[in-house]
């Protein structure tokens, strides 16, 4: 247990160290997507599926900001650098931009 | 039926030189049901109707109801041409004799022209001739008027047309002679039917024209008409029978018929026919037996003595022959006490003959015919039990008894184990002999469902009848019986005065207990009554949480946004690098405004809209990011 | 004078064509009697029919010149047979082609006897009804008239045996009825055939001059005394065992059973025998649908669809043969079925007595998929109506769902809140300036 504690409190300070500001603030951003999507998955299971379409795209959209949002953040990640060496992280935010217009309009057809 | 006339086949040959009889003749109720039909001349509307409702009204020896309108009808038709019309119009004239003097000179001129002319048919020849007769004249040439008939007869002998000429022939008179001989032709165009009626092919009307106008020529020729008592007896049988005509026209041929063959000079046919019931029991020993014409009135001023030849019951067991009949205080009525015989209970066929005291060439010395009588018995029941026994039969019955008319005081109760069994002995009252009955059933009767089920008792050697019901056993109609019935017991048969429905016992009888209801009798229920109405039951909506939660997660829902504003701001976040170029804020403003559309679509528009604007805005927002993208590409890393 | 001629020509075709409609009212007959005294016997019978516009051809049933069609065409709409005795039938005329004539809407009246030939008893099996034996007679110990000749076979009928039918039997009366002739037997497994007069329990058909051995064919109130078979082409059979039952003698006789006292002047044979003859010649009971028609609420005309839970007013006109006229039908049990293989509304038609229509509104199930608006409408003594109109209905279309529904705002805030965390993001993500002081404070 200690063992664990000890574990994740070094882990928490190498990332408070070694992680660029940048990818901090994408990951405060999956992290606000996440709670959203958690709360709308609990308020779907406390009251109901209905409207069934609704919560859908309601939680496939978070689903979904939450995977480009892990993407993005694997293409702008330096340490990465080698694996997308041809994804700039500006291409890679223009996509994440496209990705998210089309995701949103579908979201918005579908929510009802 | 067959065996019948078998029967009556031999009784014939019993009796030497006896002639059939009819067995009917006109009653009072005949007339007054004639009389009634006859009433629909009054509503004077047809001559000819009217003409034979005055007739018939004479034959009854009824006055016509309100004369003056009938003559004011007829006097409406004096006019006329037709020669039927004129028939009709004067024989009704006379008939009714109360209107006065007819202004005969042009009738009588224009039935001359009829009948003396070769133009016209064989009925107008009949209408114009009698009704010359009903004037009191004769028609002007005679000898033109037969050879009008001759040559009317080679062009159609026909039973009606024949009949037309005997009636004819028998007006004119002497000179009639010549169409005597045809008579005989005509009879022989008489049908036999069953070989107890003789007819002509067309009815009553045309069957009494024919007889009538032979009897009348006879009459009119003084010979006797060329039929045997025989024939005579089947054309009255025929006429008899004929008693339920609903014509007017019809019932004056009737009546005028039956009148002839009570009073002719020739031939009169006999009736014996039972009066009253044909049954002798203790209380009513006699059996009566009327002789008479056709229309019931005594055949001659002669006694009659009339003879039972024989009785003869089932398998041919005689128990009288050659009994008197006693006269009784109606001339045509005889009387004979057949009980004192001691019948045993049953029918017997009473073979019947009678003569005349003073012979009557009109009459056959000997008339015979042969009755259907019963011998009645009132049935008693006795030793009734009724009770329950195994089916398997390993126990005795347990048996209790219940005498009529008391009903057995206790249900009773049987299982799918048990049946139910029903004994009884049945004797005619008085002699205490037993009796054999036609119906001895069983009936159980459910008052519920109505059900009914019957059973027949058989009887077994020792004289008693007896019945079983297997409870367990299958009904191929009515599946399992199970339930409340109500035992009623059944006794009825031709020759018992008591025929009996006896409430014997209640019964209740329960079913194996694998029985399933047999849907078989509600088939007719199924498919002509409303069937039951179906309401839809609409999928109920969703349950819908209630708007207080729905707030609070819509407001939780906005919590994470500031959380990550909060963050952002531990984090020391920043916008220094904000170059204020065009492309830089056409693109945030471009992002923005597309999701703005993305709300406004939403909210209302549809996605052919949609997807306009967002081509225009997406293309704005496509270059100025790619050039602020490519100016932060530029920018030296840190 | 020509004129006058001609003029005196349009009348008498004028006469024609009115008797050619009043013939058609009524409809020829072919009656097939065993001999043409019958004709005399039953005269108030086939007067009351002639009254009524029927053109009857009487023939002897084994007449040689018997047809029922020429050039393929039924030359008769009705069949009566008073032959009880006759063994065959004369001329093309067959049991088979008694029943093709039934099975070609014709319309078939049988009286039998207690002497019935083996072809009258063949002619009933194809009818569904059973003929008792050769001999038999409906026998009555305890219900028989006084007029009896000894055998206990005249029989007097209860009206409370009658089936509960005016439109067949005519009003309800308390007149008994005189009876005497053979019983029949009732399928009962076919439920086109209808009892339409029992007997008493009293009652049993067996040959009264021979002690019961086998269980008798009729016993109780099984014995019919008078069937009727509607078929489903609405073909119309009855059957009576009793040829007397129609006769003269029958209609005019008084009624008294020999253990009663009470006497009826005179049966109540008219009245039923002519009721049950317009019911067989097809002056009672005859339905048509005049017109079917349905829309939406609100509209006139029909839509080309319908879409689930729809308002849909559905009106039908049934009317009845009065005479020679069609009359509006009255009748407060008529149902429509609106069915999708199963039914999933059955309601009944309220009658508008303004338009004459029957009429209903009711709203359509949440189930699309082809259905169909369906009035059955089967009772006794009356032609079965049948009338089925096809529509579609559609599910809901996109637009026409709820919108804006408040237990679905989390998750509208939420997909609102996603894009605007894309607005936000990408602003600060891409005008981000690196903290100098970040590396120091390491």
């Amino acid at each position: 247990m200690a063992n664990l504690s000890s574990v994740v409190a070094k882990f928490y300070n190498e990332y408070t160290v070694h992680t660029p500001k940048k990818l901090k603030i994408i990951d405060s951003y999956l992290l606000y997507v996440l709670l959203t999507g958690i709360i709308q998955f609990a308020y779907c299971c406390l009251v109901g599926t209905f409207p069934f379409n609704s919560f859908l795209s309601g939680f496939i959209s978070t689903v979904s900001c939450f995977v480009l949002g892990v993407c993005l953040r694997l293409q702008v990640n330096p340490e990465n650098k080698a694996q997308f060496f041809s994804v700039s992280p500006e291409r890679a935010f223009a996509d994440f931009i496209f990705a998210h217009v089309i995701l949103h309009l579908v979201v918005m057809n579908f929510i009802g | 039926m067959r065996a019948f006339i078998i029967i009556s086949c031999l009784a014939l040959a019993h009796v030497s030189n006896a002639l059939p009889a009819t067995s009917s003749y006109l009653t009072d109720n005949d007339r007054s049901r004639l009389r009634g039909v006859l009433d629909a001349a009054w509503d004077l509307k047809d001559l000819a109707t009217i003409h034979y409702g005055v007739l018939g009204y004479k034959f009854l020896g009824q006055a016509v109801p309100k004369p003056q309108d009938v003559c004011k009808f007829l006097g409406s038709k004096t006019s006329e041409t037709n020669p039927e019309v004129l028939f009709h119009l004067t024989s009704s004239w006379q008939t009714v004799g109360s209107c006065g003097a007819l202004p005969s000179a042009p009738i009588v001129k224009r039935l001359n022209e009829v009948a003396s002319s070769d133009a016209y048919p064989m009925a107008d020849l009949y209408h114009s001739v009698l009704g010359l007769k009903a004037l009191g004249q004769r028609p002007n040439d005679v000898a033109k008027v037969l050879k009008n008939v001759q040559a009317a007869l080679k062009k159609d002998d026909s039973a009606l047309s024949l009949g037309y000429a005997f009636h004819i022939a028998a007006t004119i008179g002497a000179e009639g002679r010549s169409v005597f001989d045809r008579i005989q032709d005509a009879i022989a165009q008489a049908d036999e039917v069953d070989s107890r009626f003789l007819q002509f092919e067309g009815g009553l009307s045309i069957t009494a024209l024919v007889v009538s106008g032979s009897f009348n020529l006879a009459t009119a020729q003084n010979k006797a008409p060329p039929l045997t008592h025989e024939q005579a007896t089947k054309f009255a049988n025929y006429f008899l029978s004929r008693r339920s005509v609903q014509t007017v026209k019809g019932i004056y041929s009737l009546l005028d018929i039956l009148s002839i063959l009570s009073s002719n000079k020739f031939l009169l046919p006999v009736a014996i026919s039972l009066e009253g019931s044909s049954a002798v029991s203790s209380t009513n020993p006699k059996i009566m037996l009327k002789v008479s014409d056709v229309l019931g009135k005594p055949i001659s001023t002669s006694t009659v003595s009339v003879t039972a030849e024989s009785a003869k019951g089932a398998e041919n067991v005689v128990i009288l022959s050659k009994k008197k009949f006693e006269a009784t205080s109606d001339k045509t009525v005889f009387a004979l006490n057949v009980f004192e015989e001691k019948p045993a209970p049953g029918q017997y066929s009473l073979t019947v003959s009678a003569a005349l005291n003073q012979a009557d060439s009109r009459i056959p010395a000997n008339v015979v015919t042969t009755v259907t009588i019963k011998a009645m018995c009132a049935v008693t029941i006795t030793s009734f039990e009724i009770g329950t026994a195994d089916a398997d039969q390993t126990t005795q019955p347990k048996m209790h008894k219940v005498t009529y008319p008391s009903k057995l005081p206790s249900v009773l109760e049987a299982d799918s184990q048990q049946k139910v069994v029903v004994r009884f002995q049945l004797v005619a009252a008085g002699t205490n002999k037993p009796l054999t009955v036609h119906q001895a059933f069983l009936r159980l009767w459910n008052e519920k469902s109505k059900q009914e089920i019957i059973f027949n008792a058989e009887k077994d050697a020792s004289k008693t009848y007896k019945f079983d019901m297997d409870v367990g056993a299958k009904d191929p109609d009515f599946g399992f019986l199970s339930g409340e019935f109500h035992a009623d017991l059944i006794i009825g048969d031709a020759i018992i005065v008591n025929p009996l429905m006896w409430h014997v016992a209640d019964l209740k009888l329960s079913p194996p207990s694998s029985d399933s209801k047999d849907a078989s009798v509600t088939n007719h229920a199924y498919l002509y009554k409303p069937k039951p109405e179906i309401k839809h039951i609409f999928r109920e909506p969703e349950k819908r949480p209630a708007a207080v939660v729905s707030n609070l997660f819509t407001a939780l829902v906005w919590l994470p946004l500031l959380i990550l504003l909060s963050l952002w701001a531990k984090l020391g976040i920043n916008v220094s690098n904000f170059p204020f170029s065009l492309s830089a804020i056409g693109f945030h403003l471009g992002l923005t405004s597309i999701f703005g559309l993305f709300v406004v679509f939403w909210l209302e528009l549809n996605m052919f809209t949609t997807v306009k604007y967002l081509v225009g805005l997406g293309a704005v927002t496509f270059l100025s990011g790619n050039k602020m993208l490519a100016q932060i590409a530029s920018r030296p890393k840190v | 004078m020509s004129s006058s001629r001609f003029i005196g020509r349009i009348s008498a075709f004028a006469i024609l064509v009115a008797l050619a409609n009043f013939v058609q009212a009524g409809g020829n007959t072919l009656v097939l009697l065993d001999n043409l005294a019958i004709k005399e016997t039953h005269s108030i019978f086939f007067k009351s029919l002639q009254e009524r516009g029927h053109v009857l051809t009487f023939k002897s049933a084994d007449d040689a010149s018997l047809s029922l069609t020429k050039y393929g065409e039924y030359l008769y709409e009705h069949l009566i047979i008073f032959a009880p005795s006759v063994d065959e039938l004369g001329g093309s005329l067959s049991v088979e082609g008694i029943s093709e004539f039934v099975d070609g809407g014709g319309n078939l009246l049988v009286a039998a006897s207690s002497s019935s030939s083996d072809l009258i008893r063949e002619i009933a099996s194809e009818c569904g009804f059973e003929v008792d034996d050769d001999g038999a007679a409906v026998i009555d110990h305890l219900n028989y008239d006084v007029k009896d000749a000894g055998k206990h076979t005249l029989v007097v009928a209860n009206p409370a045996n009658l089936i509960d039918a005016p439109v067949i039997v005519g009003p309800k009366s308390s007149t008994p009825l005189l009876y005497q002739g053979t019983g029949l037997v009732v399928d009962r497994e076919n439920p086109l055939v209808l009892t339409l007069l029992s007997a008493d329990s009293s009652a049993y058909s067996y040959n009264p001059d021979n002690a019961i051995g086998e269980y008798p064919h009729a016993v109780g109130k099984n014995t019919a005394l008078i069937a009727a078979l509607q078929a489903r082409n609405n073909a119309r059979v009855v059957f009576s065992g009793s040829l007397y039952f129609f006769s003269d003698e029958a209609f005019s006789s008084p009624v008294q059973k020999a253990l009663d006292n009470k006497k009826h002047q005179v049966s109540g044979n008219l009245q039923v025998a002519t009721a049950i003859s317009r019911w067989v010649l097809r002056e009672s009971g005859v339905l048509r649908v005049k017109s079917v028609a349905h829309h939406k609420k609100g509209e006139v005309a029909p839509p080309a669809s319908y879409t689930i839970m729809e308002t849909v007013v559905y009106s039908i006109g049934i009317e009845q043969l009065d005479g020679n006229k069609w009359v509006p039908y009255k009748a407060n049990d008529v149902q429509l079925e609106f069915v999708r293989i199963d039914p999933f509304v059955r309601t009944t038609l309220n009658y508008k007595q303004a338009s004459g229509l029957y009429e209903v509104t009711f709203k359509i199930p949440d189930v699309y998929g082809v259905f169909q608006f369906k009035v059955d409408y089967n009772r006794i003594g009356y032609t079965r109506v049948f009338s089925t109109t096809q529509v579609s209905v559609r599910p809901l279309e996109h637009t026409q769902y709820e919108r804006f529904i408040l237990s679905a705002y989390p998750y509208y805030s939420s997909a609102f809140s996603m894009m605007a965390g894309v607005v936000l993001l990408s602003f600060i993500y891409l005008h981000y300036k690196e903290d100098p002081k970040k590396s120091k404070s390491e």
